[in-house]
């Protein structure tokens, strides 16, 4: 069997690991390391393939008409390769795969919804821990990509901020992003000057970021768009975040825009963009919002170790930070990949506690950043006037059923189904084993 | 049937929970127990995990993310059998 590897996404492991070593100590500590990776290795007869186990990066597979076993980063690269839909599976995160002929088998590997919550966390302990993970992951990004441009995705909310002083505190030349919409007029005064940041329609986030970027002495670069750019960006949010459900497609726009505007900034450069995704889903800080009488985003009425076991376990569908920012050639990065066990360990009862990523995250702030970091809990698709993004979306009457659509174009000649069950209860489609642990 | 859970007990509980907690157009006579709840639309995603949390509370097993998915799970009848796998296993 040949295999064919269309894999392209840049591996992030915050170590020196080889793609053998990632694999090797998966097979024998039956657990990856953290990171953002998807790898295909072949061994003799032997194929394997392992994911980070956030799920960071994607990983799709499944044999073509020639038996070949094609793999790669995009469902739609895999599909034009000749793998019907139907025969596309993703390799779940934190698990290694050995892929024959008969079919897939589970050969080692870990669920992060398995790490136990510890009940007598001490937040102390916790707050050292990150530290300490954090430190030696941006001192390896130092490393790793001496000479590059660093640019931080920054909202002027507690995650983004938390990333952002820790870029300031180890890494040369960062530059700050953050996104707004801003109306006609504005649009007129900013291309004429005046800061974005100070115009009435620029939104909180857009004023916060700017705080905290200030104190953190990083340059701002403010990323604007008129509410009308979104129709045009409808396409490219679906297709380049593989995923059609609202709150990620409203999320990759938000992206799209940052990831053009870095993209132009620094024509020719290889470029690390950092966020501070993935705390929301370990602390499950996600609530439903509503525009008029519609509903969206929805959270399971469940206990909140209910609601974090689905909300890290569905990191594994949609590409919304990776695919996006890759697709302009950006090299995505998520520091908050290393820290998954440790939020896993936070147990049930402190995750409902108000303000619990106050709590646990602030102290780790530059002090200097603090003051200026905003409490408010705002998506970043949700941001600014009449609630961003979302609103927007809403407005143009881009539901799900036209989403759904979009995702369906990529395919010709495939079934509805097919495309549809590509997602199935909040995950990329599991191979169906054959055998294994 | 698998030990003391009968298969029509398990799908008539749950059958009475999406009833009660997701109203839809269908009554205990015409909820399809052969097809998908969430592509009927009788369930949204929050309302599938709201469900996976009923069954795992009812009965006191905790489902593995592997055996979450449509092939597992697709229909009231595959839950049925899915709650008789996990019960069989600790008993």
């Amino acid at each position: 069997m040949e295999l064919i590897d269309l894999s392209d996404y840049p591996a992030l492991r915050y170590a020196p690991l080889s793609d053998g070593e990632v694999l090797d100590r998966g097979l024998s500590i039956g657990r990856l390391p953290p990171g953002q990776y998807a790898l295909a290795l072949r061994r003799g007869n032997t194929i394997h393939l392992a994911r980070d186990p956030v799920g960071c990066s994607k990983l799709f597979f499944g044999r073509n008409r020639e038996g070949d076993l094609v793999v790669g980063n995009r469902v739609v690269r895999v599909w034009q390769r000749g793998v019907p839909l139907a025969a596309i599976a993703s390799c779940p995160p934190g698990q290694v795969l050995e892929v024959s002929r008969d079919g897939a088998a589970k050969v080692a590997g870990q669920e992060l919804c398995d790490v136990r919550a510890d009940a007598g966390l001490s937040v102390a302990a916790f707050q050292v821990e990150v530290r300490a993970t954090l430190d030696r992951a941006f001192a390896w990004l130092a490393r790793e990509f001496e000479g590059c441009q660093f640019a931080v995705c920054l909202s002027g909310g507690l995650d983004s901020s938390l990333i952002a002083s820790f870029a300031a505190a180890h890494l040369p030349g960062v530059a700050a992003v953050s996104f707004t919409y801003l109306d006609a007029d504005d649009l007129r005064r900013h291309a004429l000057g005046a800061p974005a940041e100070q115009l009435a329609s620029a939104s909180e986030d857009l004023k916060a970021a700017a705080r905290v970027a200030s104190a953190l002495g990083l340059p701002l670069r403010p990323v604007v768009r008129p509410g009308d750019a979104v129709a045009g960006a409808i396409g490219a949010s679906v297709r380049l975040c593989q995923d059609w459900r609202d709150f990620n497609v409203h999320c990759a726009t938000v992206n799209l825009f940052l990831a053009q505007d870095i993209r132009a900034a620094f024509p020719g450069r290889k470029v690390v963009v950092l966020t501070g995704d993935l705390v929301n889903e370990y602390v499950c800080d996600y609530r439903e919002e509503r525009v008029g009488d519609a509903v969206y985003y929805k959270v399971p009425r469940v206990p909140a170790d209910r609601r974090r076991r689905y909300f890290v376990r569905g990191l594994d569908a949609g590409d919304r930070e990776i695919g996006v920012f890759w697709a302009y050639g950006l090299i995505p990065c998520q520091p908050f990949a290393m820290l998954a066990e440790s939020y896993m360990r936070v147990p049930a009862a402190m995750l409902d506690q108000p303000d619990i990523k106050w709590t646990l995250n602030a102290p780790l702030l530059a002090p200097e950043a603090l003051p200026h970091v905003s409490k408010t809990k705002t998506r970043a698709q949700v941001g600014g006037k009449d609630m961003g993004t979302l609103g927007i979306y809403h407005r143009l009457g881009v539901g799900e059923a036209v989403l759904r659509r979009i995702w369906r174009e990529q395919f010709p000649g495939e079934p509805a189904t097919a495309c549809d069950e590509l997602i199935e209860f909040g995950r990329y489609k599991p191979p169906r084993y054959t055998s294994g642990r | 049937m698998t030990g003391a859970l009968r298969t029509a007990d398990l799908v008539a509980k749950m059958a009475d929970y999406i009833l009660s907690q997701h109203p839809s157009r269908f009554t205990a006579q015409t909820l399809p127990h052969d097809q998908s709840l969430l592509e009927l639309g009788v369930l949204d995603s929050a309302g599938v995990i709201e469900f996976i949390v009923f069954v795992e509370t009812t009965w006191e097993i905790q489902i593995s993310d592997e055996d979450i998915t449509k092939e597992r799970m697709g229909s009231l009848d595959k839950m049925a059998a899915l709650v008789q796998e996990y019960a069989a296993r600790k008993s």
